[in-house]
């Protein structure tokens, strides 16, 4: 999980999210109406939309062991070696929103 | 008439009080009312409901007589002052449904686990050092991230490096 709080320059980051009662409302007029309904989870949904400008990390705990990868490119030093995400992570400021953008391109 | 079998009674809902020791012999015992004492039993309240008649049915006045031997244990009840002076109508002390429905802080998918909250102590644990290395892989295999090396670049362009942290 990234750090967001630490974010210092960030641009757009609302997201849109229901509320429960149009939840409900929906579900009752699905009921009403005799709908089916149907519903799922995307795990690991903020993993999924690409990032839009260069947000940096720190190295996780535990690189040493998880990722020979990071050890060669830092040049040994993990404490100075960084990683540039590709992905939102889980709590990065702008995550919500990306994934709102991503979704509704479906 | 006086119930049969009094033993009926839930007793502890009652404070029982013996005051068998300070009694005076032949002290004239107060006797509650029959149809006040009858009531409970008679007619057990539900739980969710109060009997609100239950009052009304409470003659004010108390009969005075002498306590009959033969329902000694019943007077005992009766002789618990703490518990029949104030006529409550019998309440049920338990929770009502519904308010007990809510998720709350205490329910149990509510309580905080003993999950640990920092990497040193979750890599203590061969189930965790698992957990770990399943996500890193399942972000490396996504191509979360790539590696680079700490420059002025970055300064540069006006951002800073963030942390992260595992969160089990």
């Amino acid at each position: 999980m990234i750090e967001g709080y630490e974010q210092v320059v960030y641009g757009e980051t609302f997201a849109p999210v229901p509320r429960l009662t149009s939840l409900h409302m929906l579900t009752v007029l699905g009921a009403k109406n005799g709908y089916y309904a149907d519903h799922m989870d995307v795990v690991g949904a903020f993993l999924n939309p690409g990032i839009d400008e260069a947000e940096y990390m720190h190295l996780a705990e535990g690189i040493e062991w998880l990722d020979s990868a990071a050890v060669k490119e830092n040049g040994g030093d993990n404490s100075r070696g960084v990683c540039r995400l590709l992905r939102a992570l889980y709590g990065l400021k702008q995550a919500p929103l990306l994934w709102y953008k991503r979704l509704t391109l479906i | 008439m006086l119930p049969e079998k009094p033993e009926v009674i839930e007793v502890e809902e009652f404070e029982y009080i013996d005051d068998e020791e300070n009694e005076k012999p032949g002290e004239q015992i107060p006797e509650i009312p029959v149809s006040r004492v009858v009531n409970p039993i008679a007619e057990p309240c539900r739980s969710n409901e109060p009997p609100s008649e239950q009052k009304e049915t409470v003659p004010p006045a108390r009969k005075t007589q002498s306590r009959p031997p033969q329902q000694k244990t019943y007077i005992k009840y009766t002789n618990a002052p703490a518990a029949l002076e104030t006529v409550e109508p019998r309440r049920s002390s338990r929770l009502r449904a519904g308010a007990t429905t809510a998720l709350t802080s205490t329910s149990p998918s509510m309580v905080v686990g003993d999950d640990p909250l920092t990497y040193d102590k979750a890599i203590r644990y061969p189930h965790w050092q698992q957990a770990i290395r399943e996500e890193f892989e399942s972000l490396k295999r996504q191509g979360t991230w790539i590696y680079e090396r700490a420059t002025s670049k970055i300064a540069a362009a006006g951002k800073s490096v963030i942390g992260c942290k595992w969160v089990y």
